[in-house]
């Protein structure tokens, strides 16, 4: 049942209605790939553009070496013709017709469609209504339902944001279970940082249409490419400074913040800022040490909200040194209690410079900058 | 059967779902189409003679009750003919006939309408056969509640009834002679007092539903038993009216049963009947 | 009780909504679901005859129809394409409805066609189903109850339909003397009893047909139950 699972490659352009779409991206078998970013940021259009809903002006879609669409080549195929299996957000599940029916709605055999949804934990919903399963229920079928056809390409549209907490879990474990046995190329569309941070081998950003920065998830929490991506990916440390080179090769200092008075900072120059460049920079979440930190990186502050978050607790600190800054600090309630931190204890804390991000200064989409 | 008939329909989604293909479906429905579709053989055949056509007859609604006591009399001679008689105003029928009516015979209520029609046929190459049959008479018939003395004139009846109802003059000849008299006897009448009947028939409805409290009707209507159950009936003298004479005319001349009732109306078995209503022999 | 004209009647309400089902629901599907500039015109021109009064529509048709008598032929489009010659018969009047009935069996259909969600139909075509497919698996049964109140409002609609017929028609028993005619005619015929008769019977006829409808319409309304 398994066939050769070929790679996805996408390179688009398209500068038209409804909105602006450029895309440059290859999804691999075995991965799942997903797409962040706001709402209208194109995700869906990206989306619609690979099940064949969607006809961009330029650029070309191909499975393995087949063409999907091709504009040079004037070729697009029809969504029935791709075989590319889709969970739409509103799971587009077929009220007239059972659980197992919708499953097997492609023409697959009673056998395979009630192979898939035992899989999905629904085989004694199989001769049900779809009209009367509750919301997860469907969304299951609807995902059985895309695997049943043996598609080339799964794609899932924003398919966990109207489920509940734990049906999110099962469904995570199951997308993950599916990644490992199927191969299957898979792409996921969402809004919800935490998932993408959770479910992405590979993660692509994107904002008002343009993919800004695509790679694994970790790579772009640590070194977004501009302020934009940083937002997007929940940086949550973001200040604006000023870069100056010093006379030590491989060197620099970073002004914390546009006042001149400001605290400087020494971080690695990678030689590709210029001199007193107004910069945006980033403290990754790793960078903060509450224990063993050498004394020359010491930051200290005031603590000045503590939000519980579930089983994490958000710290906000103003931070000392006439610095009209925040730093969000996640701990965990252990560390509040061994700290004995609340509303207005002081905190002093080690800054690791070497992880020090900084990125140009505004928002430009273009060029990398380290 | 209505339970029958909604589960048949219920049942076609479901239909719809299965392997089913949309050709049989397709097929069932423009099968079904088409065999609705056939001539209307079926509901001709659940009349006693078959074998032959009906012969559709046109006639002038003021005959509505002659023609009752005719036909009888006309069957008793020709047992095997199958007449159909459609009622309405001479001025219908004739608009309809030269748009191609199938009627076999017109028997209307004047002469000039079989005179256009005559000569449509002529310039179509068509003989045809017409002849004056009767000549009609007015009569005006009122409400019993007027309560008016036994001796009262047709123009106090008129003055004292609210609205008068006619058939109408551009159509029909019965009222373009009712017209004819109200002028002659003086009596303008405004919209508001006068009603005006598609063809005699309507007008005679004016009256029996209270509409109206007189109507001009032609004299063969008045003995119906509706009439004479709820009013009285003056019949008006022909003096200083043109007469009213009313002409046939044979459209299908090849139709024998057409042919036949025309004799039949010529003849003098008909006219004691003919009589018996009013009409004279022209 | 005049058996003809009801016969007349019923014949002539189900051949029209017959052949005006799949006429009326190719149309439909098109206003439903295309993007052309056309549909609006198109769908403003499926309306007319419902604002149009029977009798101009009737005037229109029967001038078209006509087979004049001691005339000249003249070759306008209509007599070409064998138009001519259906006044006065049972054909006439099936032609006449078809054209007098087209909104009352379009726009409950189409109604019903947009009200079904646009992923669904994208969903059966990215499901491999092809348009007719997910015309006869998807569309099809969502859509069932316009489809069914389109054809039940045709139905009763020519059952109590009377200018049109009596322009085109005339009244001519056996052939063209429906139920509704033949009801005027008992009137003038001084028979208000055998008019009351069939009157009731066309009141039946009509009941029947909208608790139909009720019936029907409710049991499939799939798109009305909750979704997702």
């Amino acid at each position: 049942m398994i066939q050769t699972a070929q790679p996805i490659h996408i390179d688009l352009d398209h500068q038209g209605a409804p909105t602006r779409l450029q895309v440059s991206l290859t999804i691999r078998p075995g991965d799942l790939t997903v797409v962040l970013g706001p709402s209208g940021s194109g995700k869906t259009s990206l989306l619609r553009a690979l099940c064949g809903l969607f006809r961009p002006d330029r650029g070309f879609i191909r499975h393995g070496d087949q063409d999907w669409f091709s504009h040079e080549r004037g070729t697009h195929q029809s969504p029935q013709a791709r075989g590319v299996g889709v969970v739409f957000q509103n799971y587009g599940i077929m009220p007239h017709l059972t659980a197992l029916q919708n499953v097997c709605l492609h023409g697959a055999p009673n056998v395979i469609g009630l192979n898939w949804l035992d899989r999905v934990g629904l085989s004694a919903q199989a001769q049900q209504p779809a009209s009367t399963l509750s919301g997860g229920q469907q969304q299951r079928v609807a995902i059985a339902r895309a695997l049943a056809q043996s598609p080339h390409l799964l794609l899932l549209d924003e398919p966990f944001s109207a489920v509940d907490q734990s049906t999110r879990t099962s469904l995570y474990e199951l997308i993950a279970e599916i990644r490992i046995t199927s191969q299957i190329p898979m792409l996921m569309v969402t809004h919800n940082l935490e998932e993408a941070r959770l479910l992405a081998d590979q993660l692509l950003v994107m904002d008002e249409g343009v993919g800004l920065q695509q790679g694994d998830p970790g790579s772009i929490t640590l070194k977004p490419r501009n302020a934009r991506v940083a937002d997007i990916v929940g940086i949550q440390n973001r200040y604006k400074g000023l870069f100056m080179k010093t006379s030590l090769d491989g060197v620099a200092e970073l002004q914390w913040g546009l006042h001149a008075d400001n605290p400087r900072l020494q971080i690695a120059d990678k030689g590709r800022i210029r001199d007193q460049r107004e910069v945006d920079w980033i403290i990754p979440a790793e960078a903060v040490r509450l224990n063993n930190y050498p004394k020359s990186c010491t930051i200290r502050g005031r603590v000045g909200q503590i939000r519980q978050l579930g089983e994490t607790v958000l710290c906000l600190v103003d931070l000392d040194y006439a610095l009209r800054q925040t730093l969000h600090l996640t701990l965990s309630p252990r560390e509040i209690r061994q700290l004995n931190l609340e509303a207005g204890s002081m905190i002093e804390f080690g800054l690791d410079c070497t992880m020090i991000h900084v990125m140009p200064g505004n928002k430009s989409m273009g060029t990398a900058v380290e | 059967m209505l339970g029958r008939l909604s589960r048949l329909l219920l049942s076609l989604p479901i239909q719809c779902r299965g392997p089913g293909s949309l050709w049989h479906f397709g097929l069932a429905h423009w099968g079904l189409a088409l065999l609705l579709s056939l001539p209307l053989s079926w509901a001709q055949a659940s009349s006693p003679q078959s074998s032959t056509e009906t012969t559709r007859v046109a006639v002038a609604a003021n005959l509505r009750m002659a023609i009752d006591q005719l036909t009888p009399a006309f069957q008793a001679r020709h047992p095997l003919a199958r007449i159909d008689f459609v009622f309405g105003s001479t001025g219908n029928f004739t608009r309809q006939i030269l748009q191609g009516a199938p009627f076999a015979l017109l028997v209307a209520a004047d002469e000039q309408s079989v005179e256009v029609i005559g000569q449509a046929q002529q310039k179509a190459g068509r003989p045809s056969r017409a002849a004056a049959y009767a000549q009609g008479q007015l009569s005006l018939v009122y409400v019993k509640r007027l309560a008016l003395p036994a001796q009262a004139t047709a123009e106090q009846i008129v003055r004292a009834s609210r609205r008068t109802a006619i058939a109408n003059p551009e159509t029909a000849p019965y009222g373009r002679a009712a017209q004819q008299w109200l002028s002659r006897s003086g009596l303008s009448l405004s919209p508001q007092q006068l009603a005006i009947g598609e063809n005699i028939g309507q007008a005679a409805q004016f009256l029996l539903t209270g509409s109206v409290e007189a109507a001009l009707l032609a004299r063969s209507l008045t003995s119906h038993p509706t009439i004479q159950d709820c009013c009285l009936v003056l019949h008006l003298p022909k003096d200083g009216l043109d007469p009213i004479r009313q002409a046939m005319i044979l459209l299908q001349p090849t139709n024998p049963t057409a042919n036949a009732f025309f004799d039949f109306l010529m003849s003098a078995q008909a006219t004691p009947i003919l009589q018996s209503f009013g009409y004279q022999r022209p | 009780m005049d058996w003809q004209a009801i016969t007349i009647s019923l014949k002539l309400a189900a051949i029209t909504g017959l052949l005006l089902l799949p006429i009326g629901f190719a149309l439909a599907y098109w206003l439903a679901f295309s993007e052309s500039r056309a549909r609006k015109p198109v769908e403003i021109l499926t309306m007319l005859p419902l604002i149009l009064p029977p009798t101009v529509l009737g005037l229109y048709l029967l001038m078209a129809f006509s087979n004049p008598l001691g005339q000249d032929r003249q070759t306008a489009w209509w007599r070409v394409i064998g138009l001519e010659g259906l006044a006065f018969r049972f054909e006439g009047l099936v032609v006449a409805s078809l054209i007098a009935n087209l909104p009352f069996m379009v726009q409950p259909m189409v109604r019903s066609l947009a009200s079904i969600p646009q992923s669904l139909r994208e969903t059966a075509w990215t499901c491999g189903l092809s348009r007719w497919q997910t015309l006869w698996k998807v569309e099809l049964p969502l859509a069932w109850p316009g489809v069914v109140t389109g054809l039940a409002l045709t139905a009763a609609h020519t059952l109590g339909e009377f200018g049109v017929v009596l322009m085109v028609g005339g009244n001519l028993p056996g052939e063209t003397r429906t139920l509704s005619i033949a009801i005027y005619d008992r009137v003038q015929a001084f028979d208000l009893a055998g008019a009351n008769q069939m009157a009731a019977v066309l009141l039946g006829i009509s009941i029947a047909t909208l608790a139909a409808i009720l019936v029907l319409s409710r049991k499939q309304d799939w798109l009305g139950q909750r979704q997702a």
